[in-house]
């Protein structure tokens, strides 16, 4: 196994901690809110100099072996990185970067990944994921993107939506159907036939659409063959899912915080708002949520570490369904309870909703996740084309 | 036995439960009588048994926190009848903490050998969630106290031996500085017991009279006029349990079996609800999972663990809830919903879910303690 997908290492408890001391004094250093409302509504959408900070920590190649560059490190170390970072409000892509790294290390191209992961760990390249190719859907194995065989070369076809951070990547790693079954493709950014259309999303980032319209597809950028790909992407969409729901508690724990200080401060009727016991309980329910959030990560990262293919799925989408409907009611909460000002664009507190609607979307939402939870269960049967 | 494989600590458990654990007493679908379960409490207190964290020295199992989660988890499986356990959690570690050799001495040995059953009297008419308030009066006369007042809600009460009390001995000291802690045998003279009947139609608790009861010296626990403190304090680890997914794991079980019993698989909007009372489920399993953990690594649970009581207590409404409301009439039934193979506890299943937002520390009140001692919000 690569380091990659060696997940199942058990999270070091001192490692992590490492790590997550030197993401809070990095954002310290550089807070993502005041990139977050500088580039936002902008392309890349990110500061490139930040991005090569934080390769220089190690942050861009986590899970990549050390050969190449990385930390050989697994999913715990990812999501304290993504946690911290989303905590911050940093704008970078760390997340769907860190989710394609995992998917070109997966692949079974030697070469590619001798040609790519180098230039991935070293902050150079910035790869995203294509894979979807309508909302609302986990199912990667059937795309309707086509490879084919005209007159002796691959040439790829079809359309893919909602990829995050596409104009600051150099390439992506394409879903599509190919002779005998899915496989990855590795499109640089720029290829003949290659466009791409932005839609702004709620939190100032863009998510593409990709239109491949018979774009040459060498044999040597057949990322994962259709084995490798068979295997690979269902548990990298949960791995996708787990780093989504450390995501979310970041900017769950960031938008209580603040609002359980702003209760503190403001006064009305000559007391602390905080006081009142009403704010009292609702806060202590969000709390509650976010520490059910943090206890369904942990398990959810634990099972993704172990054989039973099951078991990881239900853990994945429990956390993520949990996660993102916490972030959302928690995010709304934030605001009601700041009062007119949490409505002001002027104050940082709606930053986090917005965030937290983005990335509670970003690989399945709630009621997504919800359905595919009720399949795994045996409540409802199982759709076609799906695990 | 701490060094025993988890899955051969439970083959043991399972065993002496088939054999030990009168068959009829299964599963029942309301509380067995002290008569009724004195056998089975008879039988885990031969076999040492009956008290699975007390000290071994103390006739209990020593058993770590993931054994005794286990223990828990097994009986529950089993679908045993719950014991009259007032005296197991509450006095016996209190006693072991704070009592003399004399009263450790006379009271233990009886309760680990299921002789003496107790009773716990702190809430009065006056004194519920502001326990401190409580008037019962203790006055110190010559070699005893004399005990004036009433308690309510006592638990086991008409058939207790003995009860454990909180009262006043001094009313010049702030509220919670003046309380003692006591030890009263219920047949003394002046002690009247009122059953009051609950909403299951059960006789479990009671009102307590005291009439000038007389109570000796020597059965003060800890010192005069600090029993508040001492009480307080026992509010350990065992907190966990009051958070445990096991009733909500049996009831979400219930309801699924009456979910494709009348079809209602069928209904979309249904399964969705379902959906998230598993996911509420796991979410409430990942959480305890990772309390028990800390207790395990030696970690001191703070306030923050009754975010478990409140969770399990509420998720284990909302599934008897929508067991109640799924059943439609059949979900309005008094007893057990029958099917040709089938019996389900509905009623049983809402009314055990009842309470426990009530007692140990209301729901309210824990959201309280949360939101000043876990948030720090101002008082
Ligand atoms: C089945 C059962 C068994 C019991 N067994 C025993 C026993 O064996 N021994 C014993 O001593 N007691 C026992 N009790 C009593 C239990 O401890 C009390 O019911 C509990 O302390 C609450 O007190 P109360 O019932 O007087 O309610 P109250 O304190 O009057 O509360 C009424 C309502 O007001 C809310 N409330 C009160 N204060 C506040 C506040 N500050 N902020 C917000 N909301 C508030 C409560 O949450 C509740 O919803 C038992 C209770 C039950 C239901």
């Amino acid at each position: 196994m690569t380091a990659a997908s060696a997940t199942a290492m058990p999270a070091d408890d001192d490692i992590g901690e490492m790590l997550r001391k030197s993401v809070q004094d990095f954002c310290a250093r550089h807070p993502g809110v005041a990139r977050t409302r500088r580039l936002r509504d902008t392309e890349p959408g990110f500061d490139p100099g930040v991005w090569r900070q934080m390769a220089e920590a190690g942050w861009t190649g986590i899970p990549l072996p050390e050969a190449v560059g990385g930390l050989g490190l697994g999913l715990a170390e990812i999501c304290v990185v993504a946690e911290e970072l989303a905590a911050d409000l940093a704008s970078e892509p760390f997340g769907p970067a860190t989710v394609a790294a995992l998917a070109i290390a997966g692949g079974d191209n030697a070469g590619l990944k001798q040609r790519l992961l180098p230039a991935i760990a070293s902050g150079e390249l910035i790869a995203s994921l294509a894979w979807q190719e309508s909302a609302n859907t986990l199912d990667a194995l059937h795309p309707a993107t086509r490879l084919k065989n005209a007159g002796g070369r691959l040439v790829l076809t079809g359309e893919k939506h909602f990829v995050p951070g596409a104009a600051g990547a150099g390439g992506f790693v394409v879903t599509a159907a190919a002779a005998d079954g899915t496989v990855l493709v590795w499109v640089e950014a720029g290829s003949g036939g290659l466009s791409r259309e932005a839609t702004l999303a709620v939190d100032g980032s863009m998510l593409s659409t990709l239109r491949f319209d018979r774009v040459e597809v060498a044999d040597a950028d057949i990322l994962a063959s259709q084995t490798a790909t068979s295997l690979l992407l269902p548990r990298l969409l949960d791995e996708a899912a787990v780093i989504a729901t450390a995501e979310l508690l970041g900017i769950i724990r960031a938008a209580f915080e603040r609002t359980r200080e702003y209760l503190g401060q403001r006064t009305q009727f000559g007391r602390p708002i905080g006081s009142f016991q009403v704010l009292q309980h609702r806060l202590v329910d969000l709390w509650m949520q976010r520490e059910m959030v943090r206890a369904c990560l942990e398990e959810a990262i634990a099972a993704c570490g172990q054989a039973d293919e099951t078991q990881r799925a239900l853990a994945a989408s429990a956390a993520k369904a949990r996660a993102a409907t916490a972030a959302l009611h928690n995010g709304r909460q934030s605001i009601q309870l700041h009062g007119a000002i949490g409505y002001a664009d002027e104050h940082d507190i709606g930053l986090y909703l917005k965030r937290a609607i983005v990335k509670s979307a970003w690989m399945g939402s709630a009621p997504v996740h919800r359905k595919r939870f009720a399949r795994l269960s045996g409540y409802v049967p199982q759709e076609a084309g799906e695990e | 036995m701490n060094a025993l494989p988890d899955a051969e600590f439970r083959a043991e458990l399972r065993a002496f439960l088939n054999e030990a654990y009168p068959d009829h007493l299964r599963y029942l679908d309301r509380r067995p009588t002290i008569a009724e379960i004195r056998p089975w409490l008879e039988a885990l207190a031969a076999k040492g048994w009956l008290a699975p964290h007390w000290p071994r020295e103390h006739g209990g199992m020593g058993l770590s926190i993931g054994k005794y989660l286990i223990y828990y988890d097994e009986l529950g499986r089993h679908g045993t009848g719950r014991l009259p356990d007032h005296a197991l959690h509450l006095l016996g570690p209190l006693l072991i903490r704070y009592g003399t050799p004399a009263q450790k001495a006379r009271f233990l040995p009886a309760i680990v050998e299921g002789r003496e059953i107790w009773c716990q009297g702190y809430s009065e008419p006056g004194a519920g969630s502001d326990l401190s308030s409580l008037r019962t009066e203790a006055i110190v006369d010559d070699d005893h106290f004399v005990v004036n007042g009433q308690k309510i809600w006592t638990s086991m009460a008409p058939h207790a031996d003995w009860i454990f009390l909180l009262v006043r001995t001094n009313r010049s000291v702030a509220q919670q500085a003046g309380i003692s802690f006591l030890l009263a045998d219920m047949k003394t003279p002046g002690i009247t017991v009122r059953p009051i009947m609950n909403l299951k139609g059960e006789s479990e608790f009671a009102e307590v009279f005291f009439d000038n009861v007389r109570v000796p010296l020597d059965n003060l626990v800890g010192e005069i006029d600090k029993g508040w403190t001492m009480a307080k304090s026992l509010l350990g680890d065992e907190r966990i349990t009051l958070g445990s997914p096991r009733q909500s794991a049996y009831a979400i079980e219930r309801l699924e079996l009456l979910a494709r019993k009348t079809g209602a698989f069928a209904d979309a909007a249904f399964v969705d609800r379902l959906t998230q009372l598993r996911l509420d489920l796991q979410a409430l399993g990942a959480s305890f999972r990772r309390y028990v953990g800390m207790v395990e690594r030696g970690v001191r649970l703070g306030p923050d663990v009754s975010m478990l009581k409140v969770w399990a207590t509420e998720l284990f409404q909302r599934i008897t809830a929508e067991m109640v409301e799924l059943g439609g009439e059949m979900g309005s039934f008094r007893h057990a919903v029958r099917f040709e193979d089938t019996v389900i506890d509905v009623m049983n299943q809402y009314l055990e879910a009842t309470p426990p937002t009530i007692y140990g520390g209301s729901n309210e009140i824990q959201r309280n303690i949360l939101a000043k001692a876990v948030l720090g919000l101002p008082g």
